[in-house]
Protein backbone atom coordinates (compact mmCIF):
# COMPACT_ATOMS: atom_id res chain seq x y z
CA UNK A 1 0.00 0.00 0.00
CA UNK A 2 2.85 2.26 1.13
CA UNK A 3 4.95 1.59 -1.94
CA UNK A 4 1.73 2.07 -4.51
CA UNK A 5 1.43 5.44 -2.65
CA UNK A 6 5.11 6.42 -2.92
CA UNK A 7 4.76 5.75 -6.57
CA UNK A 8 2.13 7.17 -7.41
CA UNK A 9 3.72 10.35 -6.40
CA UNK A 10 6.60 9.53 -7.80
CA UNK A 11 4.42 9.32 -11.26
CA UNK A 12 3.23 12.98 -10.29
CA UNK A 13 6.78 14.25 -9.88
CA UNK A 14 7.90 12.96 -13.19
CA UNK A 15 5.15 13.79 -15.11
CA UNK A 16 3.30 16.89 -13.62
CA UNK A 17 5.39 19.86 -16.14
CA UNK A 18 4.27 17.26 -19.27
CA UNK A 19 0.90 17.26 -18.13
CA UNK A 20 0.85 20.81 -17.26
CA UNK A 21 1.83 22.18 -20.57
CA UNK A 22 -0.65 19.30 -22.80
CA UNK A 23 -3.21 21.15 -20.37
CA UNK A 24 -1.63 24.80 -20.93
CA UNK A 25 -1.51 24.53 -24.57
CA UNK A 26 -4.99 23.31 -24.78
CA UNK A 27 -6.70 25.84 -22.04
CA UNK A 28 -5.20 28.74 -22.34
CA UNK A 29 -5.73 29.57 -18.42
CA UNK A 30 -2.62 28.89 -16.10
CA UNK A 31 -4.75 28.57 -13.30
CA UNK A 32 -7.13 26.29 -14.35
CA UNK A 33 -4.43 24.49 -16.18
CA UNK A 34 -3.24 23.92 -12.69
CA UNK A 35 -6.76 22.94 -11.27
CA UNK A 36 -7.01 20.17 -14.61
CA UNK A 37 -3.72 18.80 -13.59
CA UNK A 38 -4.75 18.21 -9.93
CA UNK A 39 -8.10 17.05 -10.91
CA UNK A 40 -5.97 14.48 -13.03
CA UNK A 41 -4.03 13.28 -10.20
CA UNK A 42 -6.90 12.80 -7.84
CA UNK A 43 -9.30 11.21 -10.64
CA UNK A 44 -6.85 8.58 -11.48
CA UNK A 45 -6.33 7.97 -7.90
CA UNK A 46 -9.88 7.18 -7.08
CA UNK A 47 -9.71 4.87 -10.61
CA UNK A 48 -7.18 2.96 -8.31
CA UNK A 49 -9.11 2.69 -5.28
CA UNK A 50 -12.17 1.74 -6.51
CA UNK A 51 -10.61 -1.35 -7.83
CA UNK A 52 -9.43 0.22 -11.22
CA UNK A 53 -6.77 -1.90 -13.08
CA UNK A 54 -4.35 0.71 -15.03
CA UNK A 55 -1.39 -1.01 -17.11
CA UNK A 56 -0.14 2.37 -18.15
CA UNK A 57 -0.11 4.98 -15.56
CA UNK A 58 1.24 7.78 -17.65
CA UNK A 59 -1.56 6.84 -20.78
CA UNK A 60 -4.11 6.78 -18.16
CA UNK A 61 -3.27 10.55 -16.81
CA UNK A 62 -2.99 11.38 -20.67
CA UNK A 63 -7.06 10.07 -21.18
CA UNK A 64 -7.97 11.69 -17.78
CA UNK A 65 -6.46 14.88 -18.69
CA UNK A 66 -8.52 14.93 -22.18
CA UNK A 67 -11.21 14.10 -20.74
CA UNK A 68 -11.32 16.69 -18.40
CA UNK A 69 -10.11 19.56 -20.63
CA UNK A 70 -13.20 18.28 -22.63
CA UNK A 71 -15.49 18.67 -19.70
CA UNK A 72 -14.20 21.76 -18.98
CA UNK A 73 -14.88 23.54 -22.74
CA UNK A 74 -18.51 22.14 -21.94
CA UNK A 75 -19.21 23.93 -18.99
CA UNK A 76 -17.31 26.88 -19.95
CA UNK A 77 -19.82 29.78 -20.56
CA UNK A 78 -18.96 32.84 -21.71
CA UNK A 79 -17.74 35.28 -18.90
CA UNK A 80 -18.20 38.88 -18.93
CA UNK A 81 -15.47 40.94 -18.16
CA UNK A 82 -17.66 43.55 -16.35
CA UNK A 83 -18.93 40.52 -14.13
CA UNK A 84 -15.06 39.86 -13.35
CA UNK A 85 -14.28 43.40 -12.71
CA UNK A 86 -17.03 43.72 -10.65
CA UNK A 87 -16.11 40.61 -8.43
CA UNK A 88 -13.92 41.85 -5.28
CA UNK A 89 -11.51 38.95 -5.18
CA UNK A 90 -10.57 39.43 -9.23
CA UNK A 91 -7.18 39.60 -9.18
CA UNK A 92 -5.44 38.90 -12.49
CA UNK A 93 -1.82 38.11 -11.71
CA UNK A 94 1.09 40.36 -13.50
CA UNK A 95 2.01 38.70 -16.92
CA UNK A 96 5.37 37.29 -17.10
CA UNK A 97 7.91 39.58 -18.41
CA UNK A 98 8.53 38.24 -21.82
CA UNK A 99 10.67 40.21 -24.60
CA UNK A 100 7.79 41.49 -27.42
CA UNK A 101 9.94 39.47 -29.99
CA UNK A 102 9.09 36.26 -28.20
CA UNK A 103 5.45 37.12 -27.75
CA UNK A 104 5.18 37.74 -31.35
CA UNK A 105 7.11 34.48 -31.62
CA UNK A 106 4.77 32.55 -29.32
CA UNK A 107 1.69 34.13 -30.70
CA UNK A 108 3.04 33.40 -34.32
CA UNK A 109 3.27 29.69 -33.02
CA UNK A 110 -0.24 29.59 -31.11
CA UNK A 111 -1.78 30.84 -34.11
CA UNK A 112 -0.08 28.48 -36.71
CA UNK A 113 -1.41 25.89 -34.47
CA UNK A 114 -4.87 26.62 -34.24
CA UNK A 115 -5.14 26.96 -38.06
CA UNK A 116 -4.22 22.96 -38.48
CA UNK A 117 -7.23 20.24 -37.52
CA UNK A 118 -6.96 20.11 -33.81
CA UNK A 119 -5.88 16.37 -34.07
CA UNK A 120 -2.89 17.53 -36.06
CA UNK A 121 -2.53 19.87 -32.99
CA UNK A 122 -2.67 18.03 -30.50
CA UNK A 123 0.43 15.04 -31.90
CA UNK A 124 2.72 17.98 -33.16
CA UNK A 125 2.04 18.97 -28.60
CA UNK A 126 2.81 15.79 -27.81
CA UNK A 127 5.71 14.75 -30.02
CA UNK A 128 7.36 17.81 -29.76
CA UNK A 129 6.88 19.66 -26.77
CA UNK A 130 6.63 16.97 -24.71
CA UNK A 131 8.65 14.58 -26.55
CA UNK A 132 6.45 11.47 -26.55
CA UNK A 133 6.94 8.78 -28.39
CA UNK A 134 4.91 7.28 -31.14
CA UNK A 135 4.02 4.24 -29.22
CA UNK A 136 3.04 6.84 -26.31
CA UNK A 137 0.78 8.93 -28.11
CA UNK A 138 -1.10 5.97 -29.78
CA UNK A 139 -1.62 4.54 -26.14
CA UNK A 140 -2.86 8.30 -25.33
CA UNK A 141 -5.27 9.03 -28.37
CA UNK A 142 -6.24 5.56 -28.73
CA UNK A 143 -4.89 5.49 -32.21
CA UNK A 144 -2.83 2.74 -34.35
CA UNK A 145 0.67 4.21 -33.96
CA UNK A 146 1.22 4.35 -37.76
CA UNK A 147 -1.78 6.38 -37.64
CA UNK A 148 -0.30 8.65 -35.28
CA UNK A 149 3.18 8.49 -37.29
CA UNK A 150 1.16 9.69 -40.59
CA UNK A 151 -0.78 11.99 -38.62
CA UNK A 152 2.24 13.81 -37.05
CA UNK A 153 4.27 14.01 -40.60
CA UNK A 154 1.56 15.53 -42.02
CA UNK A 155 1.34 18.07 -39.76
CA UNK A 156 4.72 19.04 -39.78
CA UNK A 157 4.45 19.19 -43.35
CA UNK A 158 1.22 21.90 -42.98
CA UNK A 159 3.00 23.89 -40.56
CA UNK A 160 6.02 24.30 -42.69
CA UNK A 161 3.53 25.46 -45.58
CA UNK A 162 1.92 27.78 -43.18
CA UNK A 163 5.03 28.87 -42.12
CA UNK A 164 6.53 29.77 -45.58
CA UNK A 165 3.21 31.37 -46.26
CA UNK A 166 3.47 33.29 -43.13
CA UNK A 167 6.81 34.71 -43.86
CA UNK B 1 12.67 28.98 -40.35
CA UNK B 2 13.64 25.68 -39.10
CA UNK B 3 15.52 27.75 -36.27
CA UNK B 4 12.81 30.04 -35.40
CA UNK B 5 10.66 26.78 -35.39
CA UNK B 6 13.13 25.19 -32.95
CA UNK B 7 12.90 28.43 -30.83
CA UNK B 8 9.19 28.41 -30.12
CA UNK B 9 9.31 24.63 -29.69
CA UNK B 10 12.31 24.89 -27.17
CA UNK B 11 10.50 28.16 -25.35
CA UNK B 12 7.59 25.60 -25.44
CA UNK B 13 9.11 22.90 -23.72
CA UNK B 14 10.70 25.52 -21.06
CA UNK B 15 6.97 26.26 -20.01
CA UNK B 16 6.20 24.30 -16.81
CA UNK B 17 5.29 24.58 -12.94
CA UNK B 18 7.21 26.91 -10.83
CA UNK B 19 8.47 24.48 -8.10
CA UNK B 20 5.68 26.26 -5.44
CA UNK B 21 2.93 25.73 -8.07
CA UNK B 22 3.99 21.87 -8.23
CA UNK B 23 4.43 21.03 -4.89
CA UNK B 24 1.48 22.87 -3.42
CA UNK B 25 -1.06 20.79 -6.46
CA UNK B 26 1.56 17.87 -4.59
CA UNK B 27 0.59 18.38 -0.99
CA UNK B 28 -3.01 18.81 -2.44
CA UNK B 29 -2.71 15.33 -3.79
CA UNK B 30 -0.75 13.57 -0.65
CA UNK B 31 -3.63 15.11 1.16
CA UNK B 32 -6.19 13.31 -1.13
CA UNK B 33 -4.57 10.37 -1.34
CA UNK B 34 -4.32 9.84 2.57
CA UNK B 35 -8.52 10.81 2.74
CA UNK B 36 -8.54 8.06 -0.17
CA UNK B 37 -6.46 5.26 1.03
CA UNK B 38 -6.15 1.83 -0.87
CA UNK B 39 -8.21 -0.44 0.35
CA UNK B 40 -7.93 -4.42 -0.12
CA UNK B 41 -10.34 -4.16 -2.99
CA UNK B 42 -8.44 -1.71 -4.48
CA UNK B 43 -6.96 -2.13 -8.06
CA UNK B 44 -3.50 -1.25 -9.16
CA UNK B 45 -1.21 0.58 -11.93
CA UNK B 46 2.01 0.10 -13.47
CA UNK B 47 4.36 2.88 -14.30
CA UNK B 48 5.36 2.74 -18.01
CA UNK B 49 8.12 3.79 -18.87
CA UNK B 50 9.42 2.64 -22.26
CA UNK B 51 8.24 -0.72 -22.96
CA UNK B 52 10.85 -3.26 -24.24
CA UNK B 53 9.52 -5.36 -27.18
CA UNK B 54 9.24 -8.95 -25.19
CA UNK B 55 6.76 -7.01 -22.93
CA UNK B 56 5.00 -6.00 -25.60
CA UNK B 57 4.53 -9.13 -26.82
CA UNK B 58 3.75 -10.38 -23.84
CA UNK B 59 0.76 -8.06 -22.98
CA UNK B 60 -0.37 -8.42 -26.57
CA UNK B 61 -0.90 -12.17 -25.97
CA UNK B 62 -2.39 -11.75 -22.20
CA UNK B 63 -5.16 -9.83 -24.19
CA UNK B 64 -7.18 -12.59 -24.67
CA UNK B 65 -9.65 -10.89 -27.48
CA UNK B 66 -7.26 -10.86 -29.60
CA UNK B 67 -5.02 -14.09 -28.89
CA UNK B 68 -7.38 -16.66 -30.83
CA UNK B 69 -7.37 -14.04 -34.14
CA UNK B 70 -3.76 -13.21 -33.91
CA UNK B 71 -2.67 -16.97 -33.08
CA UNK B 72 -4.61 -18.07 -36.19
CA UNK B 73 -3.13 -14.93 -38.07
CA UNK B 74 0.15 -16.14 -37.29
CA UNK B 75 -0.53 -20.08 -38.34
CA UNK B 76 -1.90 -18.81 -41.83
CA UNK B 77 1.43 -16.32 -42.30
CA UNK B 78 3.62 -19.42 -41.09
CA UNK B 79 2.17 -21.88 -42.98
CA UNK B 80 1.38 -19.44 -46.10
CA UNK B 81 5.15 -18.82 -45.92
CA UNK B 82 6.59 -22.56 -45.25
CA UNK B 83 4.04 -23.79 -48.36
CA UNK B 84 5.76 -20.97 -50.63
CA UNK B 85 9.45 -21.46 -49.15
CA UNK B 86 8.53 -25.02 -49.55
CA UNK B 87 8.04 -25.01 -53.36
CA UNK B 88 11.57 -25.57 -53.80
CA UNK B 89 12.53 -28.59 -51.20
CA UNK B 90 14.45 -31.15 -52.28
CA UNK B 91 14.39 -34.62 -51.33
CA UNK B 92 16.09 -34.85 -47.74
CA UNK B 93 15.32 -31.32 -47.00
CA UNK B 94 13.56 -30.13 -44.25
CA UNK B 95 10.73 -28.56 -46.31
CA UNK B 96 10.17 -31.26 -48.63
CA UNK B 97 7.53 -33.13 -46.77
CA UNK B 98 5.54 -29.88 -46.77
CA UNK B 99 6.04 -29.96 -50.61
CA UNK B 100 4.29 -33.23 -50.50
CA UNK B 101 1.62 -32.77 -48.66
CA UNK B 102 0.91 -29.62 -50.38
CA UNK B 103 0.91 -31.68 -53.77
CA UNK B 104 -1.33 -34.30 -52.28
CA UNK B 105 -3.91 -31.26 -50.98
CA UNK B 106 -4.04 -29.94 -54.24
CA UNK B 107 -4.53 -33.00 -55.84
CA UNK B 108 -7.34 -33.57 -53.43
CA UNK B 109 -8.83 -30.36 -54.48
CA UNK B 110 -9.32 -31.01 -58.00
CA UNK B 111 -12.33 -30.54 -59.43
CA UNK B 112 -12.28 -32.63 -62.29
CA UNK B 113 -10.59 -34.71 -64.55
CA UNK B 114 -8.08 -32.90 -66.68
CA UNK B 115 -7.53 -30.81 -63.22
CA UNK B 116 -6.13 -34.14 -61.66
CA UNK B 117 -4.20 -35.02 -64.77
CA UNK B 118 -2.41 -31.81 -64.83
CA UNK B 119 -1.66 -31.94 -61.15
CA UNK B 120 -0.33 -35.44 -61.57
CA UNK B 121 1.73 -34.57 -64.77
CA UNK B 122 3.12 -31.40 -63.07
CA UNK B 123 3.84 -33.75 -59.86
CA UNK B 124 5.24 -36.91 -62.12
CA UNK B 125 7.52 -34.09 -63.89
CA UNK B 126 8.66 -32.29 -60.76
CA UNK B 127 10.05 -35.69 -59.33
CA UNK B 128 12.21 -35.81 -62.63
CA UNK B 129 13.54 -32.52 -62.13
CA UNK B 130 14.31 -33.31 -58.21
CA UNK B 131 16.39 -36.11 -58.96
CA UNK B 132 18.13 -34.16 -62.16
CA UNK B 133 19.27 -31.15 -59.47
CA UNK B 134 19.67 -33.82 -56.87
CA UNK B 135 22.07 -35.79 -59.16
CA UNK B 136 23.89 -32.16 -60.42
CA UNK B 137 24.36 -31.69 -57.22
CA UNK B 138 25.90 -35.07 -56.65
CA UNK B 139 23.46 -35.28 -54.04
CA UNK B 140 21.61 -38.61 -55.47
CA UNK B 141 21.83 -42.13 -53.62
CA UNK B 142 20.51 -44.94 -54.32
CA UNK B 143 17.95 -44.91 -51.95
CA UNK B 144 16.31 -40.92 -52.68
CA UNK B 145 16.81 -42.41 -56.57
CA UNK B 146 14.77 -45.38 -56.25
CA UNK B 147 11.89 -43.66 -54.57
CA UNK B 148 11.69 -40.64 -56.77
CA UNK B 149 11.39 -43.22 -59.92
CA UNK B 150 8.35 -44.90 -58.21
CA UNK B 151 6.94 -41.78 -57.03
CA UNK B 152 7.09 -40.51 -60.64
CA UNK B 153 5.63 -43.99 -62.06
CA UNK B 154 2.94 -43.51 -59.30
CA UNK B 155 2.06 -40.38 -60.56
CA UNK B 156 2.52 -41.31 -64.34
CA UNK B 157 -0.05 -44.18 -63.69
CA UNK B 158 -2.33 -42.40 -62.21
CA UNK B 159 -1.92 -39.63 -64.84
CA UNK B 160 -2.32 -42.33 -67.82
CA UNK B 161 -5.70 -43.75 -66.08
CA UNK B 162 -7.22 -40.63 -65.29
CA UNK B 163 -6.31 -39.98 -68.85
CA UNK B 164 -8.69 -42.80 -70.08
CA UNK B 165 -11.59 -41.81 -68.11
CA UNK B 166 -11.01 -38.21 -69.31
CA UNK B 167 -11.11 -40.01 -73.03
CA UNK B 168 -14.21 -40.97 -72.69
CA UNK B 169 -15.64 -37.46 -71.60
CA UNK B 170 -13.04 -35.28 -73.73
CA UNK B 171 -11.17 -36.86 -76.24
CA UNK B 172 -9.37 -33.62 -77.51
CA UNK B 173 -8.07 -32.39 -73.88
CA UNK B 174 -7.00 -36.09 -72.92
CA UNK B 175 -4.64 -35.70 -76.15
CA UNK B 176 -3.50 -32.51 -75.70
CA UNK B 177 -2.55 -33.46 -71.97
CA UNK B 178 -1.22 -36.62 -72.93
CA UNK B 179 0.92 -35.16 -75.72
CA UNK B 180 1.89 -32.30 -73.21
CA UNK B 181 3.54 -34.84 -70.85
CA UNK B 182 4.63 -37.19 -73.33
CA UNK B 183 6.94 -33.81 -75.07
CA UNK B 184 8.23 -33.36 -71.14
CA UNK B 185 9.40 -36.91 -70.83
CA UNK B 186 10.86 -36.60 -74.10
CA UNK B 187 12.91 -33.66 -72.15
CA UNK B 188 13.76 -35.59 -69.16
CA UNK B 189 15.26 -38.26 -70.98
CA UNK B 190 17.81 -36.45 -72.80
CA UNK B 191 18.76 -34.81 -69.88
CA UNK B 192 19.28 -37.62 -67.62
CA UNK B 193 20.76 -39.06 -70.84
CA UNK B 194 23.24 -36.08 -71.11
CA UNK B 195 23.62 -36.47 -67.06
CA UNK B 196 24.38 -40.32 -67.26
CA UNK B 197 26.88 -39.53 -70.08
CA UNK B 198 28.85 -36.51 -67.68
CA UNK B 199 28.73 -39.87 -65.25
CA UNK B 200 29.41 -36.75 -61.83
CA UNK B 201 28.86 -39.70 -59.54
CA UNK B 202 29.99 -43.24 -59.26
CA UNK B 203 26.26 -44.28 -59.72
CA UNK B 204 24.32 -42.86 -62.86
CA UNK B 205 20.56 -42.90 -62.42
CA UNK B 206 19.77 -45.82 -64.69
CA UNK B 207 16.76 -46.84 -62.92
CA UNK B 208 15.33 -43.43 -63.05
CA UNK B 209 15.92 -43.38 -66.98
CA UNK B 210 14.32 -47.14 -67.04
CA UNK B 211 11.27 -45.73 -65.52
CA UNK B 212 11.05 -42.59 -67.63
CA UNK B 213 11.44 -44.95 -70.81
CA UNK B 214 8.95 -47.38 -69.27
CA UNK B 215 6.50 -44.06 -68.65
CA UNK B 216 7.00 -43.22 -71.81
CA UNK B 217 5.90 -46.45 -73.92
CA UNK B 218 2.87 -46.45 -71.39
CA UNK B 219 2.13 -43.03 -72.62
CA UNK B 220 3.08 -44.01 -76.39
CA UNK B 221 0.70 -46.84 -76.57
CA UNK B 222 -2.09 -44.82 -74.91
CA UNK B 223 -1.83 -41.99 -78.01
CA UNK B 224 -1.36 -44.16 -80.27
CA UNK B 225 -4.73 -45.74 -80.54
CA UNK B 226 -6.68 -42.81 -79.95
CA UNK B 227 -5.68 -42.23 -83.66
CA UNK B 228 -7.04 -46.06 -84.45
CA UNK B 229 -9.61 -48.76 -83.60
CA UNK B 230 -10.29 -48.63 -80.02
CA UNK B 231 -8.97 -52.00 -78.57
CA UNK B 232 -11.10 -52.45 -75.80
CA UNK B 233 -14.71 -51.82 -78.46
CA UNK B 234 -13.64 -54.56 -80.75
CA UNK B 235 -12.97 -56.50 -77.62
CA UNK B 236 -16.39 -55.95 -76.33
CA UNK B 237 -17.91 -56.93 -79.62
CA UNK B 238 -16.05 -59.85 -80.51
CA UNK B 239 -17.02 -61.28 -77.11
CA UNK B 240 -20.81 -60.11 -77.79
CA UNK B 241 -20.65 -61.70 -81.10
CA UNK B 242 -18.84 -64.88 -79.66
CA UNK B 243 -20.95 -65.49 -76.55
CA UNK B 244 -24.53 -65.19 -78.28
CA UNK B 245 -24.09 -65.11 -82.07
CA UNK B 246 -21.37 -65.19 -84.03
CA UNK B 247 -22.00 -62.73 -87.21
CA UNK B 248 -19.66 -61.38 -88.88
CA UNK B 249 -20.45 -58.09 -90.30
CA UNK B 250 -19.66 -55.89 -87.35
CA UNK B 251 -16.52 -56.54 -86.86
CA UNK B 252 -15.98 -56.10 -90.64
CA UNK B 253 -17.71 -51.99 -90.46
CA UNK B 254 -15.17 -51.24 -87.78
CA UNK B 255 -12.21 -52.78 -88.76
CA UNK B 256 -13.04 -51.04 -92.48
CA UNK B 257 -12.12 -47.72 -90.94
CA UNK B 258 -8.40 -48.55 -90.73
CA UNK B 259 -7.17 -47.05 -93.71
CA UNK B 260 -4.05 -48.44 -95.96
CA UNK B 261 -4.82 -52.30 -95.10
CA UNK B 262 -8.77 -52.02 -95.56
CA UNK B 263 -9.08 -55.31 -98.00
CA UNK B 264 -6.59 -57.38 -96.16
CA UNK B 265 -8.24 -56.49 -92.73
CA UNK B 266 -11.10 -57.17 -93.08
CA UNK B 267 -10.14 -60.74 -94.89
CA UNK B 268 -8.14 -60.96 -91.64
CA UNK B 269 -11.22 -60.53 -88.92
CA UNK B 270 -13.51 -62.21 -91.33
CA UNK B 271 -11.26 -65.17 -91.05
CA UNK B 272 -10.19 -64.54 -87.25
CA UNK B 273 -14.56 -64.64 -86.71
CA UNK B 274 -14.38 -67.93 -88.26
CA UNK B 275 -11.52 -68.80 -85.92
CA UNK B 276 -13.91 -67.51 -83.40
CA UNK B 277 -16.55 -69.09 -84.41
CA UNK B 278 -14.84 -72.68 -85.08
CA UNK B 279 -12.98 -72.39 -81.52
CA UNK B 280 -16.22 -71.47 -79.74
CA UNK B 281 -17.58 -74.51 -81.16
CA UNK B 282 -15.24 -76.75 -80.34
CA UNK B 283 -15.08 -75.21 -77.20
CA UNK B 284 -18.38 -77.00 -75.85
CA UNK B 285 -16.91 -80.24 -77.03
CA UNK B 286 -13.52 -79.95 -75.73
CA UNK B 287 -13.83 -77.72 -72.61
CA UNK B 288 -10.15 -76.31 -73.66
CA UNK B 289 -10.86 -73.26 -75.37
CA UNK B 290 -13.22 -70.84 -73.44
CA UNK B 291 -14.56 -67.28 -74.65
CA UNK B 292 -11.66 -65.50 -72.57
CA UNK B 293 -8.79 -67.77 -74.32
CA UNK B 294 -10.14 -66.17 -77.26
CA UNK B 295 -9.97 -62.99 -76.39
CA UNK B 296 -6.45 -63.08 -75.02
CA UNK B 297 -5.61 -64.60 -78.40
CA UNK B 298 -7.18 -61.77 -80.25
CA UNK B 299 -5.97 -59.12 -78.03
CA UNK B 300 -2.64 -60.20 -78.78
CA UNK B 301 -3.22 -60.73 -82.81
CA UNK B 302 -4.70 -57.09 -82.49
CA UNK B 303 -1.66 -55.18 -80.86
CA UNK B 304 0.65 -56.89 -83.44
CA UNK B 305 -1.58 -56.10 -86.37
CA UNK B 306 -1.29 -52.62 -85.24
CA UNK B 307 2.36 -52.60 -84.84
CA UNK B 308 2.70 -54.11 -88.59
CA UNK B 309 0.54 -51.41 -89.81
CA UNK B 310 2.60 -48.81 -88.25
CA UNK B 311 5.65 -50.18 -89.38
CA UNK B 312 4.18 -50.57 -92.76
CA UNK B 313 2.70 -47.47 -93.43
CA UNK B 314 6.50 -45.95 -94.68
CA UNK B 315 6.78 -48.75 -97.30
CA UNK B 316 2.89 -49.66 -98.33
CA UNK B 317 3.51 -53.40 -97.75
CA UNK B 318 1.31 -54.24 -95.18
CA UNK B 319 -0.90 -56.13 -97.65
CA UNK B 320 1.04 -59.19 -98.09
CA UNK B 321 2.66 -58.54 -94.36
CA UNK B 322 -0.25 -58.54 -91.85
CA UNK B 323 -1.90 -62.01 -93.16
CA UNK B 324 2.18 -63.51 -92.05
CA UNK B 325 1.97 -61.58 -88.75
CA UNK B 326 -1.22 -63.37 -87.71
CA UNK B 327 0.02 -66.84 -88.85
CA UNK B 328 2.75 -66.82 -86.15
CA UNK B 329 0.23 -65.40 -83.26
CA UNK B 330 -2.07 -67.67 -83.54
CA UNK B 331 0.16 -70.57 -83.90
CA UNK B 332 1.87 -69.07 -81.06
CA UNK B 333 -1.21 -68.93 -79.04
CA UNK B 334 -2.27 -72.75 -79.04
CA UNK B 335 -2.07 -73.77 -82.67
CA UNK B 336 -5.71 -75.17 -82.02
CA UNK B 337 -6.63 -74.07 -85.91
CA UNK B 338 -4.26 -74.94 -88.99
CA UNK B 339 -6.78 -74.71 -91.08
CA UNK B 340 -7.11 -71.29 -91.23
CA UNK B 341 -3.37 -70.34 -92.10
CA UNK B 342 -2.99 -68.42 -95.05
Amino acid sequence: MEEQKNNFIRAYEENADALFRHCLFNIRDREVAKDVLQDTFTKTWNYVVGGGQILNLKAFFYQTMKNLIIDYYRKKKAISLDALSEDENFDPPAPVEVSIEEHSESILAFRLLDRIPVEFKDVIMMRCVQELSFREISQITGEPENTVAVRYHRAIKKIKKLFNHEN
Amino acid sequence: MRTRLKNIVKKAKGISLSSDEKDSIKHALLKHIEDNPLVEESGSFQIHKRVSYSEWVGNYFNNKKLMVPSALLLLLVLTGGISFASSNALPGSLLYPVKILNEKVGLAFATDQKEKVKMLTLNANTRLEEAEALYTQGKLDQKTETDLAESFEEDSVQANVTLEHLQKDDKGSSNEEATRFRGDLDKHQKIIGSLRSQERMDTSPSGLAETVSKVIAKFDLFLTPSDDIRMDDIKKKVETKTVFAPAFSKPKEVIAENKGTTTIVENEASTTMLAASTTAETSTKKDTVDSSDFNTRYESKTTIKTETKSSDSSSHNGTINVPSVHIETHSDAGGSLPGIHL
